[in-house]
């Protein structure tokens, strides 16, 4: 049997987007819960308009932001063989994932301090179940990048396994997309 | 522009596709041998065998989720019987609840899916076979998981016992204290991850392995509605997922998602469970559509009644599904407005559902009908199924079903559908497919007689549940007093219930007998095409060779089996062409390249059963299972694309199926159309 | 191929290579346009201005995204199709949920209904018409 497939397309990146199509419905549920208890606080607890930094905020959005533009770097590099310069953007799209997850990790040790743990209130929950599982999303986006990197370092990361970083590159994009929702949605629509 | 798959997964890093298996990568990794026994079934990839594993699993499930049953059934048969206590009771009943819809239900569709639908659009495997290989795995290690918490901690001490659709905040550690809820969701999400994984495969398969020819609306009616239950799956599988992670996050980490006394909202759990649950039903019930759906127009002789209906009203109740859940919470509280226009919604989606009973009826009328078995438990399907709609739409009006709600006319009204719709559409199923996958007939004379028996014990058990429910039996109760009227009802129930475990028993049988009869000499071998039956599945030997089949098939019509065996001479009569040992192969070509065996789909899968009873016992059995994950992946990941010593039957002459093409080529070819 | 060809690709590339940048340069500035809207000067605007305002420019980031980086806007149809169905579900489902269980902002009813039905129905009318059941066949 020949193996070129009905649409035309590989399976493995008709599969990669039918999972991302799922995924929506994650995401979903979390906001709709978020959305649910982002005001049932405490008396004497703070509440989001309290706790959010937005400024702080606002820059590892931006740094997320421009690691999809840099994975997009990688794969054209790659696509033309460049191999060293593929391997620069794919290092610097991980490690521009990495600030993010970290600013992450700052932010939630920021929020601990200031008295609201995760179990603090219903809003404290919500919001860092929300953004936790983003945040997990990121970090097993990293762990993609970084094999790809290793990978690359190999020399087993050439312009015919372009797909592959393709793939990946939709996965981590669909990553930046749902925490372009969040950002709107979470901290800056007016609580 | 043509893009060839390299290989099965994503996560792959290995430059597996294209080049030759490099020198035996890392020492270890080489792929197991196909073989014979025991081996054979926990390394395959291959969906046929996939697809048993998950009707044997499936089957014992049931048995396990029946005998809760009787011992409910036992328990209630006379008034004031303490057979079981109120609190095993809770639990019975959950897990009759929980194994028959997730580990019985669901699997005995998966197997119908794995095993037809590559056959019926004429594919080789499934898109990514080692994925199909883990689903399965991680299907069976969820539900082991959820069934061991029967023996945990003790005897019947730490199961669920918050029914099957586990309200809040009775599932919160106040309320149910023992480890049972824990059990419940986390191995609901094992499941879930393999029904999640499974319909991402099948998609893939039914959208991009279709043989040449085979465009969507010439696809059976089959593979329609499981290419719909699995888009149903898809999207319902993460909101179910979502929940059942709030609910584990509230009883292990003390989260507050469903805690009332600190403001939650408990009706935020139902929402999402009925959003989920809704689809879920049709996720049921559509493969028992599909199957009836091939049956019915082999044995009257005619093509299926209105085809594009058929689909499209398919299509309809995969959308309509998403917009009732709320029939569920008429008696919650969710409000008027929400319930009058999920009363309507509820209303409107009984359309799409009688348009199917009225194309089956049609494609019936006039057809020269064969009763056999598996035509039996159709009609039977077509007729239980109308009774199991017709109460759903009385409780479709909010008003009615207040009275009726949590009472046994809605345990009567789910069986009707569940058991009426779908469990007899699966036995017409093994009955009118066991020659295609074993080779040998199921007997007619125990099928028809075990057929009657289930049919009448099914409807002593489930038509008086109508009346006591109505009369205001509430179900979930554990006992009721005599005087009310319940007694002679109940106890007609209780027999009937033993009637259907008598048929199964017999069913059972059925396979032992005919076995033997079979390889005795007894009866004779089926052939390709038993029962002249339409669609591509019956083109090829019986047992379908591993290979499936000897050629591409180049599709030009819908039935394109059937086409090929008969048509019309200068009279317009429909004539015979051909017969199907002419048309169908014969299995014989050996030229077919075949994926490997793999170890690694099932070391991935036990990790997560072993990571679930970290979570409840002991966070180091995580670490652990986490190690099974991550090496079941990076062994996955880094295994050669084949076993070169393997008998894969690679010949490498151009007929092969995976990985061998030049994906250098292949690459270059997409970037001129990409770049422009 | 010969080097007059080769040229020609690369500086397909680099083009390439400038949509992507510029695409990013973009989405840059209209974060700043949302970061801005939090300041306290204009903090003061009225909310469903802010809410109008923010939606928009996430829902344009969101397909420049979509539409670019992840190029939906000139692959095969297929992945817009899975992506705008799980998209179809997911908005009506959820905004039915926060209805019921009360957390919708309290608009105008019309508003609530066009802001339920008006992107799925756009979206599936486009589902809709181009299904053909005739797609198949090796391409
Ligand atoms: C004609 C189509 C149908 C309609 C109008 C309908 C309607 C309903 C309604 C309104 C309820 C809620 C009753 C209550 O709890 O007060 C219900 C319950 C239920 N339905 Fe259906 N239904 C239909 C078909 C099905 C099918 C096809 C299945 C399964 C394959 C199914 C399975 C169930 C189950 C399991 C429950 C009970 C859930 C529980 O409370 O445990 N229904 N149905
Ligand atoms: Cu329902």
């Amino acid at each position: 049997m020949s193996e070129t497939t009905t649409l035309g397309v590989s399976h493995d990146k008709l599969g990669m987007w039918v999972f991302l199509g799922s995924d929506c419905l994650l995401f979903g549920a979390l906001i709709s819960t978020y959305m649910l208890y982002k005001d049932r606080i405490g008396p004497t607890d703070l509440g989001p308009e309290e706790m959010f930094d937005i400024p702080f905020t606002s820059v590892s959005s931006f740094v997320l932001l421009m690691s999809s533009l840099t994975v997009v770097l990688a794969i054209t590099a790659l696509r033309r063989n460049d191999i060293r310069r593929s391997r620069i953007w794919l290092l610097s799209t991980a490690i521009l994932g990495a600030i993010f997850v970290g600013g992450q990790v700052y932010e939630f040790t920021a929020f601990y301090r200031e008295g609201l743990g995760y179990t603090t209130n219903l809003f404290g929950t919500a919001f860092f179940t929300l953004t936790g599982f983003h945040g997990v999303h990121v970090t097993v986006g990293i762990i993609f990048l970084m094999s790809m990197y290793i990978q690359s370092m190999r020399g087993k990361l050439t312009s015919a396994q372009e797909e592959r970083l393709e793939i990946i590159g939709l996965y981590w994009h669909f990553v930046d997309v749902v925490w372009i929702v969040i950002f709107t949605i979470v901290y800056l629509f007016p609580q | 522009m043509t893009i060839v798959e390299s290989e099965e997964t994503p996560l792959e890093l290995e430059s597996a596709g294209g080049q030759p298996p490099a020198e035996k990568p890392l020492g270890a990794f080489t792929r197991p041998q196909g073989g014979n026994g025991w081996k054979d079934w926990l390394f395959t990839v291959d969906h046929k065998k996939i697809g048993i594993m998950y009707g044997a699993a499936g089957l014992l499930f049931f048995v396990i989720g029946g005998i809760y049953a009787l011992f409910m059934r036992l328990q209630l048969s006379r008034p004031g019987n303490s057979i079981l206590s109120a609190e095993t009771y809770n639990q019975v009943f959950t897990m009759h609840g929980v194994v028959m819809v997730f580990l019985a239900a669901i699997p005995l569709g998966a197997a119908f899916a794995n095993y037809l639908i590559p056959l019926q659009i004429g594919a080789r495997d499934v898109a990514f076979p080692r994925l199909n290989a883990f689903s399965f795995w991680v299907f069976l290690g969820g539900g082991l998981f959820l069934l061991s918490s029967m023996f945990i901690g003790g005897w019947w001490e730490n199961s669920p016992d918050g029914g099957w659709f586990a309200y809040s905040p009775n599932t919160g550690v106040l309320f149910s204290p023992s480890k049972g809820i824990d059990f419940f969701a986390i191995g609901l999400q094992i499941t879930g991850i393999a029904s999640l994984v499974g319909a991402i495969n099948l998609i893939v398969t039914v959208l991009n392995m279709r043989a040449p020819g085979m465009t969507l609306m010439k696809m059976p009616i089959l593979t329609w509605m499981l290419f719909i239950v699995q888009m149903l799956l898809l999207f319902a599988m993460p909101v179910i997922s979502v929940a059942l992670f709030l609910l584990t996050f509230d009883r292990l980490f003390g989260a507050n998602f469903f805690n009332v006394a600190e403001g939650a909202d408990p009706l935020l759990w139902q929402h999402l469970f009925w959003i989920f649950g809704h689809p879920e039903v049709y996720v049921l019930i559509l493969p028992s559509f599909g199957v009836i759906s091939e049956i019915i127009p082999t044995f009257s002789r005619k093509p299926i009644f209105g085809y594009p209906f058929m689909v499209f009203s398919g299509i309809a109740i995969g959308f309509m599904g998403w917009g009732v859940w709320a029939h569920h919470m008429f008696a919650s509280g969710v409000g008027p407005v929400a319930v009058a226009a999920f009363s309507v919604s509820t209303m409107f989606i009984a359309v799409p559902t009688g348009v199917k009973i009225l194309n089956w009826l049609a494609t019936m009328w006039g057809g020269r009908i064969r009763f056999t078995t598996p035509m039996l438990y159709a009609t039977a399907v077509v007729a239980m199924f109308t009774i199991g709609g017709l109460s759903g739409v009385t409780h479709s009006l909010a008003a009615a079903d207040s009275q009726q709600t949590d009472t046994y006319y809605i345990v009567a009204h789910f069986h009707y559908v569940i058991f009426g719709g779908i469990i007899l559409g699966f036995f017409g199923g093994f009955y009118f497919w066991w020659p295609k996958i074993f080779g040998y007939f199921l007997s007619e004379k125990i099928g028809k007689s075990s057929f009657w028996v289930m049919v009448i014990g099914f409807n002593l058990t489930f038509g008086p549940m109508h009346i006591l429910g109505l009369q205001g039996m509430s179900r979930r109760i554990q006992t009721y007093s005599s005087g009310q009227g319940f007694d002679l009802w109940n106890l007609v129930a209780t027999i009937g219930a033993f009637m259907i475990a008598i048929a199964t028993a017999m069913f059972i049988g059925n396979v032992i007998v005919s076995r033997k009869a079979f390889k005795a000499g007894k009866t004779p071998a089926p052939g390709p095409d038993p029962w002249d039956a339409r669609s591509l599945e019956w083109m090829t030997a019986s047992p379908v060779p591993e290979h499936n089949f000897d050629e591409t098939i180049h599709v030009e019509k819908q039935d394109e089996f059937w086409h090929r065996k008969w048509g019309k001479n200068e009279e317009g009569q429909v004539v015979r062409r051909a017969t199907a040992e002419e048309v169908a192969h014969d299995g014989s070509n050996t030229n077919v390249h075949l994926p490997s065996p793999s170890y690694w789909p099932l070391v991935a899968a036990i990790g997560l059963p072993i990571i679930g009873y970290g979570l409840i016992y002991n966070l180091l059995l995580c670490v652990l299972g986490g190690l099974f994950v991550l090496g079941g992946l990076y062994g996955w990941v880094f295994e050669p694309v084949d076993d070169p010593n393997a008998d894969n039957h690679d010949h490498g002459d151009g007929q092969d199926s995976y990985a061998e093409l030049e994906t250098a080529e292949v690459t270059n070819a997409s970037e001129d159309t990409t770049i422009e | 191929m010969t080097t007059v060809e080769n040229k020609e690709i690369e500086e397909s590339w680099v083009k390439q290579d400038w949509v992507y940048i510029k695409t990013a340069l973009i989405l840059g500035f209209f974060t700043a346009i949302e970061v801005f809207t939090y300041f306290e000067s204009v903090h003061k605007a009225p909310e469903w201005l802010m809410v109008t305002t923010l939606s928009f420019l996430m829902v344009v980031k969101f397909f420049l995204v979509a539409g670019v980086f992840m190029h939906l806007k000139d692959d095969n149809s297929i992945f817009t199709k899975m992506m705008t169905l799980g998209m179809c579900i997911a908005w009506p489902v959820y905004f039915i949920m926060a209805f019921a269980l009360g957390f919708l902002p309290d608009w105008n009813v019309i508003i609530k209904v066009l802001f339920l039905f008006l992107p799925p129905g756009v979206a599936g009318f486009w589902l809709g018409f181009s299904f053909k059941g005739g797609d198949g066949g090796h391409h």
